[in-house]
C-alpha cells in the first residue's frame, strides 16, 4: 500500500514537472513569435501596422493575454480583459522586450500571460485518478492477502477437527494433512509423536490393570477353594491349622504384591528418595550380596563387587534395587559363572550401578520391556520354587526415577548387563 | 547388633557369651558353634542367624524380622531369600543329627527350640 502510494505520488510529481516544462517551452515559443511579428510589422508599416496586426491576431491568442507598453510606461496595446482573454488564477507570464525599428528605435516592454487552467485541471484529475487507483490497489492487496491467509490456515481448522475426534478409545488415530504444508509439518509430527507416547503409556496402564486382575485372581481362587474345602466337613484342628497357615501364606503374597503396587504408584506420583548421609555404595552392595549369599551358593555362582562411589542415597531403596537386580541375575546366570556388580561414576553427577551375569542372552525385543510391570522374560525359566511376581524390575526403575536416574539394559554374546543410574546430589 | 545381643540374652546362669540349647553350643565371643561336640562350619551370616534364633529361642521370628536384624535389609523384600538361608543353615545344623532344633512355622516364620520330650 505504502509502495503503491509512493509510486503514485512520484508519477504525479513527474507528470506535473513535465507539464510545467512543456508550458514554459510553449510560453517561450509564443513570446519569440510575438517578438518576430512586432519586429516585422514595425519595419513594414510602423506603429499603426503593429497595432492593427496585434488586434487582428487577438482571436488567435485565446486563453492568453498580451500587454505591451512604451518604454516610458504608457500602454501601447493590451488584449481585452474579458471574453477569451479572461484569466483564471492558473497563469504563467513572461515579460520581454521588443525592438520596434520604425517606432523611433523604442524598446517596447511586453508581457505575455498564458492561462494553464486546463493543465491544472488535468493535474487535479490525475491526482484523483492516482489516489483512487492507489486505494483500489491497496484494497485488492488487502483482500487478496486476507483470502490467501484464510486459505493457508484452512488446514488448521481441519487439524482442530481431527484433534477433537481423538478419544481414549481411539488413541491410535494420528493427525494427517490433506496437502502437506511445510510450516505445519513439524507441529503435526510432534503432535503425532506425543500421541504415540500417550498411546504407549495408556496401553501399558490398561495392560497393567489387566495384569493386576490376573495376578490377584489366582491367589484369591486358591484362598476361596482351600477355605471352602476346609469348611465342607468336620476337620481336625491340625488340618484346619494347616489350611489357615496356607491361607496366611497366600494372603502374605497378596499383601506383598499390593505393597509393591502401592510403592510403584507412589513413585509414579513423583515421590522422591529420602537421601541420607553420603555412604560408600560398594558397602551397601556388599550387604545385599551377603543377604543374597544363600541363593547365590544354591545357584553355584561367584560374585564380585567392582568399583565404588560415595553418594547420598536412600539406603533401603538402593539396597532394594540392587537386591532385585541380583535376584534377576541369579535367576538367569549360568551355573559356575561370576555375577559382577559394577559401581562407577558417570558424567554429570551420576552413578551407574550395573549387575552383569553370564548366561542365556535376553533377546533384543524383550530388553526394552524388561522394566515393564509384570513383564517376565520367559515364564518357563523362572519360579524354581522362588515366588516372583514380576514387579521387581519395575521397582528398580521406580527407585532409579526417585533418584533422578534411569535404567539401562544390554545383552550381548551371553553377557547381560542390567542396571540403573542415580543422580549423586 | 550389640544392643540386640544384650536384649535377646536369656536370663540364665551361663556366661553371656555362651549359649546352649540341647546339644547345641554357641560361643558368641569366638563366633564358634558346635553340636554334639562337632564343630559346625557356618558362614558369618549363618552364625548371626543362628545366634539371633538362639537368643530368642522359643519365639517365632518372621522372615522380615530376620532380614532386618541379621542382614540389615529393612525393606519389604522377596523374603524367599531368608527361606533359602534358613534351609542352608538347617542343612548344617539339623540334617546330620536326629534331633531337630530349627522349625518352620508355616506362614509365620522360624523358631529354634528343643522339642525333645
Amino acid at each position: 500500500m505504502l509502495v503503491i502510494g509512493g509510486l503514485s505520488l512520484a508519477s504525479w510529481i513527474s507528470i506535473n514537472l513535465l507539464v510545467m516544462d512543456k508550458n514554459a517551452e510553449q510560453l517561450r515559443q509564443r513570446t519569440a513569435l510575438i517578438s518576430d511579428i512586432v519586429n516585422l510589422e514595425s519595419q513594414a508599416g510602423g506603429e499603426n501596422a503593429v497595432l492593427a496586426r496585434l488586434k487582428a491576431d487577438a482571436p488567435m491568442r485565446a486563453s492568453t493575454r498580451l500587454e505591451v507598453w512604451h518604454s516610458d510606461g504608457r500602454l501601447f496595446y493590451a488584449d481585452p480583459q474579458s471574453g477569451t482573454h479572461a484569466m483564471s488564477e492558473h497563469t504563467r507570464s513572461e515579460e520581454f522586450a521588443v525592438l520596434g525599428p520604425q517606432l523611433g528605435g523604442e524598446l517596447l516592454k511586453a508581457r505575455y500571460t498564458m492561462d494553464f487552467s486546463s493543465d491544472a485541471r488535468m493535474g487535479r484529475n490525475w491526482a484523483v485518478v492516482l489516489v483512487i487507483g492507489t486505494l483500489a490497489a491497496g484494497a485488492c492487496v488487502g483482500f487478496g492477502t486476507l483470502w490467501h491467509v484464510r486459505r493457508q490456515l484452512l488446514p488448521l481448522h481441519d487439524l482442530a477437527a481431527q484433534t477433537r475426534a481423538i478419544s481414549p478409545r481411539q488413541l491410535d488415530q494420528r493427525l494427517a494433512l490433506a496437502d502437506p504444508a511445510e510450516e505445519l509439518l513439524p507441529w503435526v509430527e510432534q503432535f503425532n509423536a506425543l500421541m504415540q507416547r500417550l498411546e504407549g503409556a495408556y496401553t501399558q496402564l490398561e495392560g497393567f490393570n489387566a495384569d493386576v486382575a490376573h495376578e490377584l485372581r489366582t491367589p484369591l481362587t486358591t484362598l476361596i477353594g482351600q477355605t471352602e474345602l476346609a469348611l465342607s466337613r468336620e476337620r481336625s484342628s491340625g488340618s484346619l491349622r494347616d489350611t489357615l497357615a496356607s491361607n496366611l501364606e497366600e494372603t502374605q503374597r497378596l499383601a506383598a504384591m499390593v505393597n509393591d503396587m502401592l510403592f510403584l504408584s507412589q513413585a509414579d506420583r513423583g515421590a522422591e528418595a529420602r537421601r541420607g548421609a553420603p555412604v560408600r555404595l560398594a558397602l551397601l552392595a556388599r550387604q545385599v550380596v551377603e543377604f543374597h549369599e544363600a541363593p547365590l551358593e544354591d545357584a553355584g555362582l561367584l560374585l564380585c563387587v567392582e568399583g565404588d562411589v560415595t553418594a547420598a542415597v536412600d539406603e533401603p531403596l538402593f539396597k532394594r534395587a540392587v537386591f532385585n537386580l541380583l535376584g534377576n541375575a541369579t535367576r538367569f546366570a549360568q551355573r559356575g559363572s561370576t555375577v559382577v556388580i559394577r559401581i562407577a561414576p558417570e558424567a554429570a553427577e551420576q552413578v551407574r550401578v550395573v549387575v552383569q551375569n553370564t548366561g542365556e542372552a535376553i533377546d533384543a525385543q524383550s530388553l526394552p520391556r524388561l522394566f515393564d510391570r509384570f513383564f517376565r522374560v520367559d515364564a518357563s525359566r523362572c519360579c524354581d520354587g522362588l515366588q516372583h511376581h514380576g514387579l521387581g524390575m519395575s521397582i528398580v526403575a521406580a527407585i532409579a526415577r526417585m533418584h533422578a536416574g534411569h535404567t539401562l539394559a544390554e545383552s550381548q554374546g551371553g553377557v547381560t548387563r542390567v542396571g540403573f543410574t542415580l543422580a549423586t546430589d | 547388633m550389640g544392643a540386640l545381643l544384650r536384649r535377646g540374652a536369656p536370663a540364665s546362669a551361663q556366661p553371656a557369651t555362651q549359649l546352649r540349647l540341647g546339644d547345641l553350643e554357641v560361643d558368641l565371643g569366638s563366633r564358634k558353634a558346635q553340636r554334639a561336640l562337632q564343630r559346625l562350619d557356618l558362614t558369618a551370616k549363618e552364625f548371626s542367624l543362628l545366634a539371633l534364633l538362639l537368643r530368642r529361642r522359643g519365639q517365632i521370628l518372621s522372615r522380615t524380622v530376620l532380614a532386618e536384624q541379621v542382614w540389615d535389609m529393612n525393606f519389604d523384600s522377596d523374603t524367599n531369600v531368608v527361606e533359602v538361608a534358613v534351609r542352608r543353615l538347617r542343612s548344617k545344623l539339623d540334617d546330620p543329627f536326629p534331633a531337630k532344633l530349627l522349625h518352620t512355622v508355616r506362614g509365620m516364620g522360624y523358631v529354634l527350640e528343643d522339642r525333645q520330650p
